[in-house]
């Protein structure tokens, strides 16, 4: 059950890798902004899960209007001349590392917790 | 372990994180592939090409520069050959057959009346489904090598005495090549808009490109290619490189 998300990625990416999809090129830099947007979501998706704060729109939303955001940045600063994608790739990559530390530490502390546990029952 | 997992076994929240990871897994193999395709038609991904952007944007000002030199330098040469031919009756004889020769050889520039040839793309777009047995077929609203070479060949057979295109000037040893987009001409490269200029009669010129079934008619969008006469054209003198490496003057 745990290992879902991680087959559903894999399948994912085999649908579309084995079609021959043409984008144009110009997208590619957005569409590379929009992984990285979904990414956080779901790191962000898996913390609130298991502190139990999952929430369907919260979640959902999340991930459209992240992706939007990061993909407007990218399109204005393109426009000024500014690389405003940047701010979008280091607080969407850094909240990916944070949501992993911590989703980390919830795994450790009760799998630390589970042989404490053991070692009391017996 | 075992605690961790029991305690997200049957939670709802995964099956949607699962749905999502799918969406995710799509998005990054369309990214993926689209930087595989960048990366094998242009060797780098999309975040080098700003750099090369501005590298290349210098290097053409650069290049402005140089064949601006070469030819004010080539204006002196002339000008130095005028003057020693001054005074001796011999000198002045060989001097003009000297620069007669040169200006065939397209060294220097010209200027009298001609046609302006503007040869651009369409506007309109090719359909995006080519047929899928021929999907190479050369798009027909865009300018090509042969259409630029055609143009050419018509002025020439119509009394064209100098003809550059974009300002190169072309020489007897002068390409009109399809490097990929865009066009190599002595050796520059050139996309699209191109501008033919002619010193001839201009109105056998034009009437040479318009002929019924003729060049003028060959192209599908009548706004691809513009003629206009003029009474004052000016020619560039050929700025490229010269090397003769391996034809020798034959021995009689």
């Amino acid at each position: 059950m745990a290992w879902l998300p991680v087959a559903g990625l894999v399948v994912g990416f085999l649908i579309v890798y084995g079609v021959d999809v043409r984008v144009p090129s110009d997208l590619a830099s957005y569409l590379s902004l929009a992984s990285l947007a979904g990414l956080d979501s779901i790191f962000g998706g898996i913390r609130a899960g298991i502190e139990g704060k999952f929430h369907d729109d919260i979640f959902a939303s999340g991930f459209a209007v992240n992706t939007l955001l990061a993909v407007a940045l990218a399109y204005l600063g393109d426009q000024m001349g500014l690389d405003l994608f940047l701010a979008a790739v280091v607080v969407l990559g850094g909240r990916v590392f944070l949501n992993l530390s911590l989703i980390r530490r919830y795994w450790l502390t009760k799998a630390a917790l589970s042989k404490k546990m053991d070692k009391v029952g017996s | 372990m075992s605690v961790f997992v029991e305690s997200i076994r049957g939670k709802s929240w995964i099956l949607k994180i699962t749905l999502m990871s799918v969406l995710l897994g799509m998005l990054l193999a369309v990214s993926l592939k689209t930087q595989q395709q960048v990366k094998s038609e242009t060797g780098l991904t999309t975040t080098r090409f700003p750099i090369l952007a501005s590298t290349i944007a210098s290097a053409n000002r650069e290049n402005k520069k140089l064949r601006q030199q070469i030819e004010e330098l080539g204006e002196k040469i002339t000008n130095y050959e005028n003057q020693l031919a001054k005074g001796s009756g011999a000198a002045r004889t060989l001097n003009q057959e000297l620069q007669n020769a040169k200006f065939l050889a397209g060294l220097t520039a010209a200027e009298g009346p001609g046609v302006v040839v503007t040869l651009q793309d369409s506007k309109r777009k090719l359909k995006e489904n080519a047929p899928a047995d021929l999907p190479d077929l050369p798009n027909p609203w865009l300018i090509h090598d042969t259409d630029i070479q055609r143009v050419v060949n018509e002025l020439k057979d119509n009394g064209a005495e100098a003809i550059t295109v974009n300002d190169e000037r072309l020489i007897a040893t002068s390409e009109i090549r399809c490097v990929g987009s865009s066009t190599s001409i002595n050796g520059a490269r050139y996309t699209a808009p191109y501008e033919i200029k002619t010193i001839g009669d201009p109105k056998t010129l034009e009437n040479g490109l318009r002929m019924r079934d003729g060049v003028a008619d060959s192209f599908p969008d009548p706004e691809m290619i513009k003629i206009e006469q003029r009474n004052h054209v000016v020619i560039k003198p050929f700025t490229g490189s010269r090397q003769i490496k391996y034809a020798k003057p034959a021995k009689e």
